[in-house]
């Protein structure tokens, strides 16, 4: 995963909300609780990640783990990890190993579970996801089948994985198209 | 880079091909020539019943304008011959003869069984037998023998049961390749085992686990922190 500082991809996977409690009084900033009052110690609020990032990591804010990567969700993929949707958590088809990873990053306490954490349900979702994209590269696209039990992963999958589901199927279809093709005949046409 | 996206990934299995027509094969000219200095080397001389060792590209060439024969590649064969061979002596073998035939028996088992060593049916048991990882196989085995049974199939024998066993030992190997995918090494993020996997097969797994582990790799604690 590039998170280069021009990369596209990186910008967009953290374009999300933090949820942050202020540790000290801020005057004049009540407008972000839709006040007109002063911002006082302890207030709750969503704050976009590059603002929440800063705050965080010189003190003025505290901010807790948001939903999709919170104690349900852990236990949920220790539980299955390939049965776990995904694609829902962070927007739709969103970039769920990105913004973890920029959690981890800036999480003293729990960064380094949360990490092992999404290392584990990568791993666990992998064989899976590789199983797919070989069935997938493997079909005939003129014969329509139904949907098996890979269709709730394939639709549970997050924007990485989208990635690596199609790449895989991809390059199972160009050697899939080699065997089809008999060699040379090309040649001989012309 | 600037190359379209199918192509970034590594040789394909077209460039493949191509480079596996350079593999030299034995072939029965139909006709007779001297020796022939083409730009890539000396080739002949052409004297009907005796072989000839060409490029494939030259074999291939030569074929379709029905100027020779390709002698198939050792494990390009059935092995079915030698099995007849084997079962009409034991069907001779009958009691009275049975202890004047047990060495030649042996003997004939043991020649059969060397003759045999590098076919079709021997490739696939041994691929079976293979538990772990896979079995070493030349290295253009694929291309050649996909090749060969397009251009060439009057060539060989029993062309429709190369095809299958070709398709079960493909079969066996993709199946090596998915559970490999949940091996101890892919777990960690470290490394899957590819030995013995010939080219054509590597880019089919290629990119895709060069993605997987690049992934793996960014959820790695960073080091570099402190």
């Amino acid at each position: 995963m590039d998170n280069d500082y021009y990369s596209l991809t990186a910008i967009l996977s953290e374009n999300h909300k933090l949820p942050c409690t202020f540790a000290l009084d801020v005057p004049g900033l009540g407008y972000l609780e839709g006040t007109d009052n002063d911002l006082r110690a302890g207030a709750k609020l969503e704050l976009p990640m590059w603002l929440g990032q800063t705050l965080t990591l010189n003190d003025f804010v505290q901010f807790s783990p948001p939903a999709p990567f919170s104690r349900r969700v852990y236990a949920a993929l220790k539980a299955s990890a390939p049965s776990v949707r995904l694609s829902g958590f962070v927007g739709t088809g969103g970039w769920w190993y990105r913004f973890g990873t920029r959690i981890a990053h800036m999480w003293d306490n729990g960064g380094d579970e949360l990490l092992q954490t999404l290392l584990k349900a990568f791993t666990g979702r992998l064989p899976p996801l590789h199983d797919l994209a070989s069935h997938h590269a493997s079909l005939d696209t003129t014969i329509e089948c139904g949907s098996g039990t890979g269709e709730a992963f394939r639709d549970g999958m997050e924007a990485d994985e989208r990635d690596l589901f199609s790449i895989g199927q991809d390059s199972g279809k160009v050697v899939k198209a080699w065997y089809d093709t008999t060699w040379g005949r090309r040649e001989r046409s012309r | 880079m600037a190359l379209p996206k199918h192509l970034q990934a590594g040789l394909t299995p077209d460039e493949l091909t191509f480079i596996a027509e350079e593999d030299v094969i034995d072939i029965v000219p139909l006709f007779s020539m001297s020796r022939v200095r083409l730009l890539s080397g000396i080739y002949g001389p052409f004297t009907p019943p005796g072989r000839a060792q060409v490029p494939l590209w030259l074999a291939l060439s030569l074929k379709r304008k029905r100027k020779c024969r390709i002698v198939a590649p050792e494990w390009l064969q059935v092995g079915e011959y030698v099995w007849e061979v084997l079962s009409q002596v034991e069907r001779k073998d009958s009691k009275g003869l049975c202890e004047l035939l047990s060495v030649s028996i042996g003997t004939i088992r043991f020649v059969s069984l060397h003759y045999f060593a590098e076919k079709l049916q021997v490739l696939l048991r041994n691929e079976r037998d293979t538990v772990e990882g896979f079995q070493a196989l030349p290295r253009h085995f694929i291309e050649i023998s996909k090749v060969l049974l397009d251009v060439a199939s009057d060539d060989l024998q029993q062309p429709g049961q190369l095809r299958s066993l070709l398709k079960d030992l493909r079969e066996l190997r993709q199946a090596k390749t998915r559970t490999g995918m949940q091996s101890e090494g892919v777990m960690r993020g470290t490394h899957l085992d590819v030995t013995n996997m010939t080219p054509l097969e590597l880019c089919e797994v290629k990119p895709f686990i060069i993605k997987a582990m690049g992934m793996m790799q960014s959820l790695e604690p960073e080091e570099e922190q402190d």
